[in-house]
């Protein structure tokens, strides 16, 4: 098998979900991905050097979508677009009310910094520790854990009457 | 509202999947890629290290370089006065001529091969018993 599709089948689900908290857009999602891996495909050595893979990948994906805003550079429209914008981030829940909470969690996601957003999906969604959160980010563990509890609040108080009425 | 239920709540939240059909497409573009690699004669390992020392901030980088570059200009074309006063002599006409400075050149050349003059002492190479000056000195 060739390395690339083991990293692919190990990692690729776990990037493709933060690239697409980070990104909120599918199409740029799979166009980052698809950059990672032809990263590795040219420079094998870049995974071989590394013992964490899978922050490593992470550490990659994120580069390179703190890149594409930065060529966008028109935040005010990213935000805006971000702001109204119904993505699904999540796989559909049955019941209404939980695909309600998971599009309401979705908008509010949407309107965290880039920073925090980061943060947070790494630990709910992927069960990463503060520490493993900093390699990544290349941040440090104090910065990761506060900008998780920034964004945590920050969700908590969006999200506090829906999630109190469907209680 | 308890914070940890809520934590425990978002925690629950499947992420979406990764489309199935991505992956063959995903792959095969990557490994064309990676057959023809960049090439160049840094090895893999020393171009990863570089970037993981600029990429936290390639924009400081390169300002400042670019603040480096201009105190180089600035200093090369920036002259102390007496610089500035010899280059406007050089540059007003004043400039030596060459067969002038030529001819001096030779002239010191002479003057340092020349032999040394005789010496007034040189009677002092072989001095004379002081038995044979002190009946000179007395008939004179």
């Amino acid at each position: 098998m060739h390395f690339l599709q083991r990293i692919y089948d190990e990692h690729a689900q776990a990037l493709f979900a933060f690239l697409l908290h980070l990104t909120r857009n599918e199409s740029d999602a799979r166009d980052i991905l698809q950059e990672v891996l032809i990263k590795l495909a040219r420079e094998p050595a870049l995974a071989v050097e590394n013992s964490n893979e899978r922050a490593f990948l992470i550490r990659i994906g994120y580069r390179l979508v703190i890149d594409q805003f930065r060529r966008r550079r028109a935040r005010e429209a990213r935000d805006a677009r971000f702001g109204g914008e119904v993505i699904e981030l999540f796989t559909p829940a049955a019941d209404p009310d939980e695909h309600a909470f998971d599009i309401a969690l979705a908008q509010a996601l949407g309107e965290l910094p880039d920073e925090q957003r980061a943060v947070v999906q790494l630990k709910l969604w992927q069960d990463c520790t503060f520490e493993e959160i900093a390699t990544a980010l290349e941040i440090s563990p104090n910065t990761a854990a506060s900008r998780y509890r920034y964004g945590l609040d920050k969700l908590r108080e969006r999200l506090r009457s829906l999630y109190e009425s469907i209680q | 509202m308890n914070p940890n239920e809520f934590e425990q709540r978002l925690k629950a939240r499947r992420p979406k999947r990764i489309p199935e059909g991505w992956r063959e497409e995903l792959l095969r573009t990557a490994m064309a890629a990676g057959g023809n690699p960049v090439a160049s004669s840094q090895p893999p390992v020393t171009r990863a290290r570089w970037r993981d020392l600029l990429w936290p901030c390639p924009q400081a980088w390169a300002g400042l370089a670019v603040v480096w570059i201009g105190l180089l200009a600035f200093h090369s074309l920036r002259l102390s006065p007496a610089r500035q006063s010899e280059m406007a002599v050089w540059e007003g006409g004043k400039r030596p001529d060459p067969k002038v400075l030529a001819a001096k050149w030779r002239e010191l050349n002479e003057a340092f091969r020349a032999p040394s003059p005789p010496e007034t002492t040189q009677g002092r190479k072989h001095p004379e018993p002081k038995a044979q000056i002190g009946p000179r000195l007395g008939a004179a």
